[in-house]
């Protein structure tokens, strides 16, 4: 756990004013990752925040439940992705999810690609990122959805950077396997 | 020969725009009015009211049996029942306000987990849950109610 990340936790912990001065700093510093995390699942602006504003809560609610075995943010990011897809099965139930806008582009070059619909292969990347382990997961979702370097991963997890290179190759390869798989099934 | 391109390479995921850091800040106030957190002297100072009342109704509890089993005269007994209903719960509220800090917590702890015991037991019991009910039934329930099964500590979890 990054020294940071442990100060906010001890200081929510001992409650008061200085427990909302470290909350408010750690949604400052977390929220806007959060927040692409989870508009990646639910694709619309008042849903995200919804679901946002659930995952803030149970932060504050539960730090104590935090145990160290992980980083911090591997935490949160784990609440608020269970919780997104959650919120996801249950609007997908009651209607299609509209997109505000598209969320990612394909480029020409790749033939398992040509013709797809945007929509459809986040869905699928989506999908595929839930059947990586927890870490690989969390990595992936770093350095290629919110374009994060390296260094800035390191300083989040606490992971060295050969591990995490090495943890974005193998998600990278896995993900690649379950998408042209996925793909070959549609055609 | 150049190298095969990872299918990822060719989609690019487009960057998303967050909301300004006024809507970050204004929810975490928003969450820390809503859901208040008190210093944990004052929570201590609660939980430790809370065992010692515990304990108080159990030297009551006590005294009354012991004195009933060791046959004691009963104008002493008739004494100490009348001494008794002559306090009012709000005389031992006031006692353990004002004498509370003459007890450590593991003193007050040890003597009221005496007095738990028994609740505890009640828990723990095998045939605390029916015994009609199927793994199949509770898989339902969380499905249904959607309980979120990280939200829980492993230790809680082992029941399933």
């Amino acid at each position: 756990m990054k020294d940071q990340d442990q100060k906010w936790r001890n200081a929510i912990l001992h409650g008061g004013p200085e427990a909302e001065r470290a909350f408010r700093d750690l949604s400052l510093f977390y929220g806007p990752k959060l927040y692409s995390q989870i508009f990646k699942i639910l694709k619309t602006d008042s849903l995200t925040k919804d679901v946002l504003q659930d995952v803030f809560i149970k932060i504050w609610l539960n730090i104590e439940q935090f145990k160290e075995k992980s980083s911090f943010y591997s935490w949160i990011f784990r609440i608020a992705h269970n919780e997104a897809i959650s919120t996801f099965n249950r609007e997908k139930r009651k209607t299609a999810i509209s997109l505000d806008h598209e969320l990612i582009e394909i480029l020409p070059g790749d033939s398992d690609l040509e013709g797809r619909n945007p929509d459809q292969i986040l869905e699928l990347l989506n999908e595929a990122t839930d059947e990586l382990p927890k870490k690989q997961a969390l990595v992936f979702e770093l350095k290629y959805f919110q374009g994060l370097s390296y260094k800035e991963i390191q300083e989040i997890t606490g992971t060295s950077q050969g591990a995490l290179k090495a943890s974005f190759h193998l998600a990278k390869e896995k993900i690649e396997t379950f998408l042209r798989f996925k793909l070959n099934q549609l055609t | 020969m150049s190298k095969k391109k990872n299918i990822l390479d060719h989609i690019k995921p487009a960057k998303t725009t967050v909301p300004s850091s006024d809507f970050f800040a204004g929810l975490a106030a928003k969450i820390t009015h809503e859901y208040p957190k008190e210093k944990p002297s004052e929570r201590s100072i609660r939980r430790r009211l809370f065992y010692f009342a515990y304990a108080a109704a159990a030297i009551l509890v006590i005294g009354f049996i012991v004195f009933q089993d060791f046959n004691v005269p009963v104008r002493i007994e008739n004494s100490l029942e009348s001494n008794l209903a002559q306090v009012s719960n709000a005389e031992i509220i006031n006692y353990i306000d004002r004498h509370i800090e003459n007890y450590s917590s593991e003193e007050i702890i040890e003597f009221a987990s005496v007095v738990l015991e028994g609740e505890v037991d009640l828990i723990a019991d095998e045939n605390f849950l029916p015994n009609d009910i199927q793994f199949t039934d509770i898989e339902k329930y969380i499905s249904e109610e959607e309980i979120n099964l990280y939200e829980f500590y492993e230790d809680e979890l082992l029941i399933f």
